[in-house]
């Protein structure tokens, strides 16, 4: 047998079983991802309630008249206005906790414990935490608050600001975004903050011209995934609702208009409506919102984002 | 090779052809049973599994008709289903989640026809198009007479205004003002203590109670299929929406810590229309007795028409296409007028399904003997909920929650919060019907 022929028995041998190893999770993807997405699109153009009764193929009646549903275009709009908010919380709380933590303070770990911990805390627990924390008559800030003597009654927080109560988890989340700033700070060369400060430069310009461009590929990295979960945001509104909820009445009884984001409505639509086509051609609306912004941010991250790799010519 | 090939093929097929017809199944048959923990307790799975080593084992499922309408749609949804409203028969009937379970009762020695109680049984029995005739689904696992009242003897003294009659009901608008009178406010106009409240998506119900002692439909034609929007159907609605409007209820400008049992528990409420079961939780709280009085449900004119109902009643079904009907019928059994059947009817938690087990409800204090009298009395007058067959109770709260918050807000009219309020509820009707191609 030649070398050549050895050669390229071996290769065919490594390539069998490089794909017999992917094997199982390209069977996991085609069966548990791929087929239940096309058949959740699929059944966006029937009329196909939670009980296949009846069912018929629409076309796309139900995305056309998605785009006619004042509620519905309202949840966009939104989520949209939280993703906003809740990525620019979160990634400059983060940012500036990482920059206070990056010094050499002394319990400079234990700070980075503390701030990272509620992160580790399910989304669910963080709700419910807050929902206590902020009611207006049992609540502990509004009784620390009137104990100061700065408030004669309380203030119904949630119901006065939905969305402002949804919106403070992000600054309690802000944790993720701290450590991935830490760590894209330990990245930068401590050099050139020297080189700068022998030029002159002060703190806020070494951060301007120095830090922000050589941690911008980590603030786009954050800003992309900020901008994917935060229009999927689920169960913050169901949790903070402004209305009384008790057992079963949590998913039962809708969030406000001002903070009924787009996968809660969904996922009202679909279980309480029973209206499963509609609520799926919702959800790909979504996807296809998510993967524009995605692609957007991509296009145009390039002018900001420092990289050290060579553009293809 | 082939040859090979053909036997190992032949083999497989025989030994899964085998293992298929294996028969029934061996040891004890799993019947799934969603119900909460506090209508189906830990302990009493644990005695009837138990009791029944060889032939049933209970296994509970958590309460979700979101997953269990999923788990239909794939043909394995639990056996028994705990079923909130009564009235929504009208709904998953024709969708054919629901087993006929009139042979069974037929059949039944424990569960005896004569001994329903159809005063609160009656919605689930349903023909297709009236409740109280044709098949049998399920039945309620107690009823109540939700709109009967629960009143603070103690804030009812301190505001100078006397107690209720145990007999003679109130109307709707005098319970309207003494929520007024109870109704307080601090200086900043933050209210303290609210006069009234009541269940969540409750009124709906009272709403249909009050339609019924008019002798008004809540829809303009039989097959409910349009609500109804002449002006005394539309009072209704807006006697229900003043109560948000004027902050004389929990509201979105002035909420309350909790529900409306807890709030009225804890002395920030002064009347709930709860029901009878009510009274089982009061009783945990120190002096109940003489604490807390009770009124029948409340009418529309003085001495007039007398109209409650159940809420339909919260009660248990069977899935159509259990693979255990059999075994299900018999944990069925057991839940409605077996052991535990009766132990539920010692608590007094609600009224028992079955006539013979009425007589074990508590009655050992003046507090148990007046709401026990009153729910019963009330009984008599109980007529279904005038539910749309098509749509579930659920999806009445949604419809009502956006233009009640608005009217509240100062955002729109009372004109204009029925006006919204009944075209959802028209929308919602309209999908509902065209879900099953009408």
């Amino acid at each position: 047998m030649s070398t050549a022929t050895t050669r390229f028995s071996l290769e065919r041998h490594k390539r069998t079983s490089f794909y017999l190893f992917l094997l199982p999770w390209i069977i996991g993807f085609l069966f548990m991802q791929v087929t239940p997405i096309i058949w959740g699109f699929l059944i966006s153009l029937t009329n196909r309630s939670a009980f296949p009764i009846a069912v018929r193929f629409v076309g796309l009646k139900n995305y056309l008249e998605l785009f006619r549903d004042k509620a519905v275009l309202g949840s966009y709009w939104v989520s949209f206005v939280y993703t906003i908010a809740n990525t620019l919380i979160g990634v400059i709380t983060g940012f500036l906790f990482a920059l206070m933590l990056d010094r050499n303070l002394p319990g400079r770990g234990f700070f980075r414990t503390i701030l990272y911990f509620p992160y580790m805390i399910p989304m669910v627990a963080v709700g419910w935490i807050f929902r206590i924390f902020l009611e207006r008559d049992t609540g502990f800030l509004n009784i620390v608050l009137m104990r100061l003597g700065i408030l004669e009654s309380g203030i119904p927080f949630i119901q006065q600001s939905p969305m402002g109560s949804i919106l403070i988890l992000s600054f309690w989340q802000a944790g993720w975004s701290m450590i991935i700033f830490l760590g894209a700070l330990s990245t930068v060369p401590r050099e050139l903050y020297e080189v700068a400060t022998i030029d002159g430069a002060g703190y806020g310009r070494r951060v301007r011209h120095i830090m922000l461009p050589l941690i911008s590929p980590f603030i786009f990295f954050q800003l992309v995934m900020s901008f994917i979960y935060a229009m999927q945001a689920f169960i913050q509104p169901y949790i903070l609702n402004p209305r009384p909820i008790r057992g079963n009445w949590l998913m039962t009884n809708t969030p406000p208009e001002e903070t009924f984001f787009v996968m809660s409505r969904a996922y009202y639509i679909i279980t309480s409506q029973n209206k499963f086509s509609y609520g799926l051609a919702m959800l790909w609306v979504l996807f296809a919102v998510v993967l524009l912004g995605t692609i957007l941010f991509v296009k145009f991250g390039g002018f900001w984002v420092y990289t050290e790799a060579e553009e293809r010519k | 090779m082939k040859a090979l090939m053909r036997t190992l093929l032949l083999v497989t097929v025989a030994s899964l052809l085998a293992l298929a017809g294996c028969g029934g199944p061996k040891g004890p048959v799993t019947v799934k049973f969603m119900s909460s923990d506090a209508d189906l307790p830990a302990a009493w799975v644990e005695m009837f599994n138990k009791e029944n080593p060889d032939q049933i084992t209970i296994v509970r499922t958590e309460p979700d008709w979101a997953k269990t309408i999923a788990e239909a749609a794939a043909g394995n949804a639990s056996d028994l289903l705990n079923m909130g409203q009564g009235t929504d028969i009208a709904y998953y009937q024709p969708r054919g989640i629901l087993k006929d379970l009139t042979p069974y009762f037929k059949k039944s020695k424990v569960i005896k026809m004569d001994d329903i109680d159809l005063l609160g049984n009656r919605e689930y029995q349903y023909d297709g198009k009236e409740f109280g005739k044709g098949p049998w689904y399920g039945l309620s696992k107690d009823y109540n007479n939700i709109g009967a009242i629960t009143y603070n003897k103690e804030m009812f003294a301190a505001a100078g205004l006397p107690m209720l009659s145990e007999t003679e009901p109130i109307t709707y608008d005098e319970l309207y003002e003494l929520a007024q009178k109870l109704t307080k406010k601090d200086k900043s106009g933050t209210v303290t203590t609210w006069g009234y409240d009541l269940g969540s998506g409750w009124w709906n119900f009272l709403a249909s109670d009050m339609a019924a002692m008019q002798g008004l439909s809540l829809y303009t034609d039989a097959t409910r299929s349009v609500m109804n929007n002449d002006p005394a159907v539309r009072d209704i609605w807006k006697y229900w929406a003043r109560w948000f409007a004027e902050g004389l209820i929990p509201n979105v400008l002035n909420p309350a810590p909790s529900w409306a049992g807890a709030n009225f528990q804890s002395d920030r409420v002064a009347i709930v229309q709860l029901g009878y079961w009510y009274g089982a939780q009061l009783r945990t709280n120190p002096g109940f007795e003489a604490k807390y009085g009770w009124a029948p449900t409340p009418t529309v004119v003085k001495g007039g028409v007398r109209v409650t109902d159940t809420l339909g009643a919260t009660g248990v079904v069977m899935y159509a296409k259990t693979k255990v009907p059999d075994q299900a019928f018999k944990v069925f059994e057991w839940y409605m007028g077996g052991a535990y059947g009766q132990e539920r009817a010692k608590t007094g938690w609600g009224i028992p399904p079955l006539k013979s087990l009425i007589p074990l409800l508590p009655e050992e204090n003046s507090f148990d003997k007046a709401r026990k009298a009153i729910a019963l009395d009330d009984a008599k007058y109980f007529q279904p909920w005038q539910a749309s067959p098509w749509i579930p109770a659920s999806a009445w709260t949604g419809a009502w929650n956006g233009p009640v918050e608005s009217l509240t807000k100062g955002q729109i009219t009372m004109d204009q919060f029925v006006d919204e309020y009944l075209a959802s509820m028209n929308k919602l009707i309209a999908d509902g019907k065209a879900q099953l191609g009408q």
